[in-house]
């Protein structure tokens, strides 16, 4: 349709073609200050979360020293117990605690065949002097300090790790 | 026109040299592109510099100041059961910075006149805790913490208030002192080496000696000194770790603590002593050195099948837990250090080559004169007597220097020679101690008087392990196994680490043993019932040989010694002991006999060995 097929119309009529669009919808604007106050509230609620975290993480750390300063302190105990159990299993603590409750010391063996039932040997009672090697010699002097070893016994083995720790 | 121009289109302002059109992507991508390059190049050629040209330097600056040892612990060493003989506890030497002490760690000029007063009062308080936990002298303590400065006028930022304290004490001493708020105190870690066991079985176990080289490097400076400690020092000692770590003004920054390195902790070794049979073998001989006025003894059991020494004693001996109190002469291992004329116990291997050999058997008819010439000198017995006729069994039981003169001088020197060498005499045997001596065994150009004189045991040196482990091949069936010391070892996770094995061989027949040993019993049965081991056939000889000693010149003192194996039938412990003289007091039979005999009174049974079952051999002594 070319513009000379519509010549003959009126020029009213000609102009209603051209017709009114309708106004865009309002759309909702933020205020210029929004963005900025936006960012701020990120930036308080990240440094809030930080300094929260941060705070856990001191406590944390003061718990985990704490327990580290109690372990510290069991395993020097526990180095202390371990060379006074030491002390007392070596053979003349061990001849001595038996001379002192009245043990004696048996050289004659003797075996039992438990293939055959046969008893093999020389039992027989004993007097004490049979062994003159092991005597009721006086307990030898132990390595720990006695105060220490009297501390190490006695001490206390501090507060139980926290649960969510333990 | 002009006008219209500038209200139609505004004339662009001159964009800066550096600036780009908006729009002109692919010149905006270049010119990022550009920017990014340059940027990596530079940091490549900083990396190329730091990791390739000046690499020492930046390494030095960065690790120097922040990297700290982490000292591996040292291994333990049990005995065969697992008691401990040595084991390390923790424990730290107490420093004092006094300068700090003065301030109580405040700046002088931003002190208040209470934390003055605090301060002033810090030196008293601090000696009065460590005289309540150490013990020693407040005073003492106290001029340390008070002195800051030295006679030239400089600063004193170091002294040592104690060393060697167990941990445990310092972390008392410690949380006082913190407790009233003072500061100044340091501490280093020095390990303790105990030795729970003492003087038992202290000559093998060894002990700990300063080292200045590793001192002066600040490096642990205490290593093996003697025995186990000393021969393991290496494995027990493993290898030190490093921490890297960073520093800031107020110290140690510990979330940027990295370590680099773990220490690898040191091996724990198995030894095969029996502290049991240990403690008493050590008394025993202490008594019998005591008893006999001896200058000193030695005394070994030995496991004859397996060459485990279960025990090896010394006396006089030391406690390594207070090495200043003893001798320094009496710190080694006279079993294995000491090299000495073994005597009559020598006839036991002079017998065993000319029996292995065909020579000899315990029958042999001997005619044994008064004595007999080597090299213009007369060889005599012990005994007066007339010519008498001995077999080779009483030539033994008897102890004949004129017997045994006489059936060795039926074999070659170079055949002497080979059979003590495969004895294991004139080398060390590598026990696994250190120290251990060679001896002495001539070689096949000896004169005829070596070789006579070798034949009873004198003209050649020996140790008492090599003897010991000598009698143990002969009576082993014929087959020597080297002693040794160490059972096993494993490392810090528990895992088996690798020993040396004993070197086993053939040195002369079963059937040879088996004679050898019904002779020896001929030894026993001629003191029956002094030496007789209730419920065991022993078989056994004994030594009474002229020594050698720094104290007087010439021939001048004595070795007694006696050797004992047991069950004769089929040995399973030897025990030999020998005795140091200076005087001539009496024999290995009447010294060092009963030692061996109460010593393996103990030991059978310790280690089950069942009774005998079948009678002594009677072999004949004489024709």
């Amino acid at each position: 349709m070319s513009a000379l097929e519509h010549a003959d119309l009126p020029l009213t009529t000609r102009r209603s073609a051209v017709r009114m669009l309708p106004p865009p919808p309002q759309t909702r604007t933020w205020p210029r200050s929004a963005f900025p106050l936006m960012i701020l509230a990120l930036l308080a609620i990240g440094m809030v979360g930080h300094l929260a975290l941060q705070t856990r993480i001191q406590e944390q750390g003061f718990e985990i020293g704490a327990l580290q300063t109690q372990a510290g302190q069991l395993s020097a105990r526990q180095s202390v117990l371990q060379a006074m159990l030491d002390q007392q299993a070596t053979p003349q603590q061990l001849a001595y605690a038996a001379s002192q409750a009245g043990m004696v010391a048996n050289p004659y063996s003797t075996f039992v065949n438990l293939a055959t039932g046969q008893i093999v040997g020389l039992a027989k009672p004993v007097t004490g002097t049979e062994v003159p090697i092991i005597s009721a010699a006086a307990a030898p002097a132990g390595t720990i300090p006695a105060h220490v070893a009297a501390e190490a016994a006695s001490a206390q083995a501090g507060p139980e790790p926290t649960q969510d720790l333990a | 026109m002009t006008g219209a121009r500038r209200q139609g289109r505004p004339t662009p302002r001159r964009r800066p040299w550096w600036s780009v059109r908006v729009g002109a992507v692919q010149r905006r991508m270049m010119v990022v592109l550009v920017v990014f390059v340059a940027f990596g190049l530079v940091l490549g050629l900083r990396c190329v510099y730091v990791q390739g040209l000046d690499l020492a330097g930046h390494a030095d600056a960065a690790l120097m100041p922040a990297t700290q040892e982490i000292p591996a612990t040292r291994g333990s060493i049990t005995d065969r059961n697992g008691q401990v003989l040595a084991q390390s506890t923790p424990a730290v030497n107490i420093t004092v910075d006094p300068t700090i002490v003065a301030t109580n760690g405040l700046s002088i000029e931003s002190m208040s006149l209470g934390e003055e007063l605090k301060a002033q009062a810090g030196p008293g308080i601090i000696a009065a805790i460590l005289t309540s936990e150490l013990g020693g002298d407040f005073q003492s303590y106290y001029n340390k913490l008070k002195t800051t400065k030295t006679g030239s006028g400089e600063d004193i930022r170091y002294a040592m208030l104690a060393q060697t304290v167990l941990t445990f004490t310092n972390l008392q001493i410690a949380a006082r002192v913190e407790a009233l708020g003072y500061v100044g105190l340091f501490r280093e870690q020095a390990p303790i080496r105990n030795y729970p066991n003492g003087s038992v079985g202290s000559n093998v176990v060894g002990f700990m000696t300063h080292d200045d080289q590793a001192a002066a490097d600040g490096k642990y400076p205490w290593i093996g000194g003697a025995g186990t400690e000393y021969s393991l020092n290496t494995a027990l000692s493993g290898v030190d770790g490093q921490e890297l770590y960073e520093w800031s003004p107020y110290g140690k920054i510990p979330t940027d603590t990295a370590v680099v390195k773990e220490p690898q902790e040191g091996y724990s070794y198995r030894l095969t002593l029996d502290m049991g049979l240990q403690y008493m073998q050590d008394k025993r001989l202490a008594d019998a050195v005591r008893q006999t006025g001896s200058t000193s003894g030695k005394a070994i059991t030995l496991a004859v099948k397996t060459g485990e020494i279960l025990a090896m004693s010394n006396y006089p001996t030391y406690d390594p837990n207070d090495l200043n109190s003893s001798s320094p002469d009496d710190r080694g291992n006279r079993a294995i250090d000491a090299a000495y004329e073994p005597g009559s116990v020598q006839k036991v291997l002079t017998i065993a080559a000319l029996v292995d050999q065909g020579i000899v058997t315990p029958a042999t008819k001997v005619i044994v004169p008064s004595s007999v010439v080597s090299g213009g000198v007369p060889i005599k017995d012990s005994w007066s007597h007339d010519t008498i006729q001995l077999t080779a069994a009483g030539v033994i039981a008897n102890s004949s220097n004129v017997g045994s003169v006489l059936l060795a001088r039926q074999m070659s020197k170079q055949t002497m020679v080979d059979y003590l060498r495969s004895f294991g005499l004139g080398s060390p045997t590598d026990v696994g101690l250190p120290g251990e001596a060679s001896g002495y065994l001539p070689d096949e150009t000896m004169t005829d008087q070596t070789r006579d004189n070798m034949a009873f045991g004198q003209g050649l040196a020996v140790t008492a392990i090599q003897e010991a482990a000598a009698v143990a091949g002969i009576v082993n069936g014929g087959k020597y196994v080297s002693p040794r010391i160490v059972k096993s070892a494993t490392d810090s996770h528990g895992n088996a680490v690798p020993v040396p094995e004993s070197v086993t061989r053939q040195v002369v027949s079963p059937e040879t043993s088996k004679q050898v040993v019904e002779m020896m019993e001929g030894v026993v049965a001629l003191n029956s019932p002094a030496l007789d081991i209730e419920g065991y056939r022993t078989a056994a000889k004994s030594g009474t040989a002229e020594e050698t000693n720094p104290s007087c010149v010439g021939y001048c003192a004595w070795a007694y010694s006696y050797v004992g194996v047991a069950p004769s039938e089929d040995p399973e412990i030897l025990t030999y002991v020998v005795l140091d003289h200076l005087t001539a007091t009496g024999s290995g039979t009447s010294e060092a006999a009963p030692v061996v005999k109460d010593i393996m009174s103990v030991a059978l049974p310790m280690f089950a060995v069942p009774v005998s079952t079948t009678p002594a051999s009677d072999l004949p002594l004489t024709w």
